[in-house]
């Protein structure tokens, strides 16, 4: 367990840097000149190659990069083009917002999507399943945006049972949620259904049937809690992909996290925040494997690392 | 899994002289498997539908999509609802949002083809290569892959889409830079499989280059699953491209797209709903309807798959 842990965190290590390292060539690479931006259109050419020698944009890539790498490796990602704020700041006044949504969001998959993979599976090939299949689908298939357009348009501004974007109170944080949580859950249910579907024609599943336990008892204790396991991996990659910013969600609801900063960063090619959020976003995805990786011998004693 | 497709598998192991294990089923059965899944025939019209609009738009659409009604506003300067003249209303600019949307299911189409047709190319490159050589190339190849899993996705193409000024080639490009990996993923594992069996071994004893390996033998086998993929891929690039063109970054004004007519909406959207209603339905009936036929399928070629 501990090598495996070693060699996993190292492994994690090096994704990072690459991510970093391709992520800086990509921005820099790119035909926009962030001293302009800064300078502003008006701007002399004397100011504007001031500006870039100051911000070190005058030496090559590699230099930069070099740097970059030496203040991150000190947790210093820089300072924002815009906002003349540290990065660091600015990230992290971002994620206690996309936390509580990340939160929100997987609470809302495993709401939806548990209850109707166990109802799918149990219920197999009849109206009641293909009509949660068919629904699964439709989580699957509907653009976050629309969906949490409509949320906003029926429950908040017809209706009046939700404020009407923002950020703040746990009303707040209930629409963007569930218009997170819809397609996820469609997943869920997928797999969850077929995760039953193994599970219910296992021995112990048999076993349990045999000694006389009652049917509730056998779904719950023996085939649930089996079947949880690929959903646990699942909970693991969205704690990852929620936290690098779901920027569609944010952008539809006003809510102040990560994705929203990392999008108004790009629009001004504000560049050391863009690289902040990638590289909070690219950890966040390597640790939500990773605890999807380690839970997974804590749920099932079979699975053993080396 | 269930028993019919246990059965199935049992009888792999019962024939003493089973030359090979024949894991993808022929074109014939797969369609009477098709056949059978009512939701995937659902889907398949749709899918028929959509792909006959994209091809058929100048003639079937009412009027031309750019142009501006004078008529096309209200007094007030605000976009029509639903109405005889303009089924589906007009849109901010008196513009009759039915052209548009039929215009629109070429734009998104061409895209998920494009995107999803390139990302299948580069995905079974960087698969095949690597599951076929094995050793370092792969242990590359599955950091490489690991590494690409690790982007946030859709900020980096929005950055990528948003520096790079948006055309509709640059918006496939972004999404095929994005989807490659998971397509790669699946190529590699199906070859590191294929790639043990008797066949290929036989051809490399007989001194078969590898480029007709590759392509003579080794393709044959990724066909279904390259077509199960590319379709259920087609879902993924036409959402994608709504998300891209929706958060104003994905093909530009004034050509006509689903995202882009709900992000020029969204200001009126308390006002007039439908035009976000409209789009975003077929935004939702496209993906839907390909990912029914995909899973369907999927399930049809492989039946060991069913349900996954």
């Amino acid at each position: 367990m501990g090598g495996y842990l070693i060699r996993r965190l190292a492994q994690s290590v090096v994704i990072l840097l690459g991510v970093t390292v391709i992520t800086f060539a990509l921005l820099y690479a790119l035909p926009a000149d962030p001293a302009r931006m800064i300078a502003g259109r008006s701007a002399t050419a004397d100011t504007v190659a001031r500006i870039r020698s100051e911000l070190g944009l005058d030496q090559s890539l590699p230099v930069q990069y070099a740097r970059y790498l030496g203040r991150l490796l000190r947790g210093n990602l820089g300072r924002s083009y815009a906002q003349k704020i540290e990065v660091t700041d600015l990230l992290r006044s971002r994620l206690a917002a996309t936390f509580w949504l990340m939160l929100g969001g997987i609470a809302f998959e495993l709401l939806i999507g548990l209850p109707a993979g166990m109802l799918s599976a149990l219920r197999r090939r009849s109206a009641v399943d293909s009509s949660v299949m068919l629904g699964a689908f439709l989580g699957v298939s509907a653009p976050q945006f629309v969906v949490g357009l409509f949320l906003l348009y029926w429950l908040a501004y017809r209706w009046g049972l939700f404020p009407l974007g923002g950020y703040g109170t746990p009303a707040h944080v209930i629409l963007p949620a569930f218009a997170l949580g819809i397609a996820g859950g469609g997943w869920y249910a997928r797999v969850m259904r077929s995760a039953m579907l193994d599970v219910i024609n296992q021995d112990y599943v048999r076993t349990a049937r045999a000694k006389g336990l009652s049917e509730p008892r056998v779904i719950l204790r023996h085939a649930v809690r089996n079947a949880l396991l690929p959903v646990v991996s699942m909970v693991g990659l969205d704690i990852g992909t929620f936290m690098g910013g779901v920027v569609v969600v944010e952008s539809v609801f006003s809510w102040p996290g990560i994705g929203q900063l990392a999008w108004q960063a790009i629009q001004i090619v504000d560049i050391p925040v863009i690289m902040g959020v990638v590289v909070v976003s690219a950890l966040a995805i390597v640790t939500g494997n990773l605890l999807a990786d380690l839970a997974y011998p804590w749920l099932d004693p079979k699975i053993r690392y080396g | 899994m269930g028993s019919i497709e246990r059965s199935e598998n049992a009888a792999v192991i019962v024939p003493v002289a089973a030359p090979s294990r024949r894991r993808t089923s022929s074109p014939a059965t797969v369609w009477d498997r098709v056949k059978r899944n009512r939701a995937a025939l659902c889907g398949l019209v749709v899918v028929a539908v959509v792909i006959g609009v994209a091809l058929l738009a100048p003639w079937i659409t009412p009027y031309d999509p750019a142009r501006q009604f004078t008529d096309g506003l209200s007094q007030e300067g605000r976009p029509l609802p639903p109405s005889s003249r303009f089924w589906l209303g007009t849109d901010l600019l008196g513009r009759d949002l039915l052209s548009r949307l039929l215009y629109g299911a070429r734009i998104s189409l061409l895209i998920g083809l494009l995107a999803n047709g390139a990302a299948l190319t580069i995905g079974t490159f960087f698969g095949a290569v690597a599951g076929y050589f094995r050793g370092w190339v792969s242990t590359a190849f599955m950091r490489l892959t690991d590494m690409m899993m690790a982007f946030p996705a859709l900020i980096l193409a929005i950055a990528l889409a948003a520096i790079l000024r948006p055309s509709m080639w640059i918006v496939a490009l972004v999404i095929a830079m994005v989807n490659w990996v998971w397509i790669a993923r699946i190529i590699y594992s199906q070859v590191l499989s294929v790639g043990q069996r008797e066949f290929i071994e036989a051809a490399r004893a007989l001194g078969v280059p590898t480029y007709r390996i590759f392509w003579k033998h080794l393709f044959p086998h990724l066909l279904p699953i390259l077509l199960v993929w590319g379709t259920l891929g087609i879902s993924t690039t036409v959402m994608f491209e709504a998300s891209l063109s929706f958060l104003g970054v994905g093909v530009r004004p004034p050509t006509p797209s689903w995202g882009g007519t709900i992000n020029e909406s969204q200001s009126y959207f308390l006002e007039a709903p439908w035009l976000v209603a409209f789009p975003g339905a077929a935004i939702l009936l496209t993906s839907l309807a390909f990912n029914l036929v995909g899973d369907a399928l999927r399930d049809a070629i492989d039946p060991q798959l069913r349900g996954r």
